[in-house]
C-alpha cells in the first residue's frame, strides 16, 4: 500500500504545471542546464570556424592577435570573474529570508560589474574604429587572413557582449522584484537559473579572452 | 510565513561561510588569469603558448562549472545534461578537423 501524498504547501513561487516547488526547481534547473548546453554548441561553431582559419592563416592570425588591447581584455576578464564569484554568492544566499538582502546587493554587485565590462568594451571597440581594426578597404593589416581574424574578434565579442546584456537585465529584474517579494525571492528558481547563465557568460567569455587577445604577445 | 520558506535558522549560515568557497576560488581563477597573460610573453613557440593558454582555460571554465555553478552537488541526471553539451562540441570538432586534417 502506497502512503498518502501530502498535499504541497503553498508557494508565491510556484507555477504551472508543477505541483510543488521543489519539482518546479529540479525542471528550471535541469531545462536551464539542456539550454546552457545548447549555448556551448552555438558559440562552439564560430570557434570551429576560427580554428580552421587560424590552422589556414597561422602567421595572420597572430600578427591580427598582436593588434587587440591586451589591458582592455585582460581587466574585462578580471571584471567577469569576480562578478561570476558575487553570483555564485546568490543562491547559496537568497534562499534564507533574513540573506535576502544581502543576496539581492550581491544581484546589483554583479549587475554593476557585467556594466563596467560593456563601458571598457565600449572604449576599446572606439580605440578598434580608429586604428582601423573594422575589416573593410581602409584595414590596418595587409597580410592575408588578418581581416578572418577580425571579422571573429567582432562576431564573438559583440554576440558575447548581447549574452552580458540579457544577463544584467535578468539580474535587475530578479533584484527589484526580490526586493518586492522576499518571500517569492526566496523560493524561486528564477535564482538559480539566472546565476547559472551569469556562469555560462563568463564561461563562454574565459575561451574568447584565450582565442582572441592572447595570440601574437611576445614575439 | 509559509511551510516552504520556513527554515531552521540553526542551520543557516553565516556570511561569511557562504562568501569563503567562492572568494577562495576567484582568488586562484585571478592568479590563473594573470599566469596566462604572463605566459603569453614568454620566448616559446606559439604551438606550446596556445596549449597552456587552453588549458588553463579549460582548467578556469571547470572551477566556474563546478564550483561557482554548484554542478559539484548535482546528480547524475544534471551532469549527462551539462557533459552532453561537451559531447556535441567533441563531435563537432572530431567531424570538421578529420575532413581538415586528412585533406592532402
Amino acid at each position: 500500500m502506497t502512503a498518502a501524498r501530502v498535499a504541497p504547501v503553498e508557494s508565491s513561487a510556484l507555477r504551472e504545471p508543477w505541483k510543488d516547488i521543489v519539482r518546479q526547481r529540479q525542471a528550471v534547473e535541469l531545462g536551464m542546464w539542456a539550454f546552457l548546453a545548447s549555448e556551448l554548441l552555438f558559440f562552439s561553431g564560430l570557434f570551429a570556424g576560427y580554428t580552421i582559419y587560424r590552422s589556414l592563416y597561422p602567421q595572420a592570425f597572430w600578427e591580427a592577435g598582436a593588434e587587440t588591447d591586451l589591458w582592455y581584455g585582460g581587466i574585462n576578464t578580471a571584471i567577469l570573474l569576480v562578478s561570476s564569484a558575487v553570483m555564485a554568492v546568490v543562491p547559496r544566499a537568497a534562499r534564507w529570508p533574513e540573506l535576502g538582502l544581502f543576496a539581492r546587493t550581491m544581484l546589483w554587485l554583479a549587475a554593476l560589474l557585467g556594466m563596467a565590462f560593456l563601458v571598457l568594451k565600449g572604449f576599446e571597440y572606439r580605440e578598434d574604429f580608429r586604428q582601423h581594426l573594422w575589416p573593410g578597404p581602409d584595414f590596418k593589416l595587409r597580410i592575408e587572413g588578418a581581416e578572418l581574424f577580425f571579422a571573429f574578434y567582432w562576431i564573438l565579442t559583440s554576440i558575447h557582449a548581447v549574452h552580458l546584456i540579457i544577463g544584467i537585465a535578468l539580474v535587475t529584474r530578479l533584484a527589484i522584484a526580490g526586493a518586492r517579494d522576499p518571500e517569492w525571492f526566496a523560493e524561486t528558481p528564477a535564482v538559480r537559473a539566472t546565476a547559472l547563465y551569469w556562469g555560462l557568460v563568463d564561461i563562454i567569455w574565459t575561451v574568447v579572452f584565450v582565442v582572441i587577445y592572447l595570440p601574437g604577445r611576445g614575439g | 510565513m509559509s511551510g516552504t520558506t520556513q527554515r531552521n535558522d540553526k542551520n543557516m549560515p553565516t556570511i561569511g561561510a557562504i562568501v569563503r568557497r567562492p572568494a577562495w576560488v576567484l582568488l586562484v581563477l585571478l592568479i590563473a588569469l594573470a599566469l596566462n597573460i604572463g605566459a603569453a610573453f614568454l620566448p616559446v613557440s606559439p604551438f606550446l603558448k596556445t596549449g597552456f593558454h587552453l588549458i588553463v582555460a579549460a582548467l578556469t571554465v571547470a572551477f566556474i562549472a563546478f564550483i561557482f555553478m554548484e554542478l559539484e552537488k548535482k546528480g547524475p541526471t544534471i551532469h549527462l545534461f551539462a557533459g552532453s553539451g561537451l559531447v556535441w562540441i567533441a563531435i563537432l570538432f572530431l567531424l570538421i578537423f578529420s575532413d581538415y586534417g586528412l585533406r592532402p
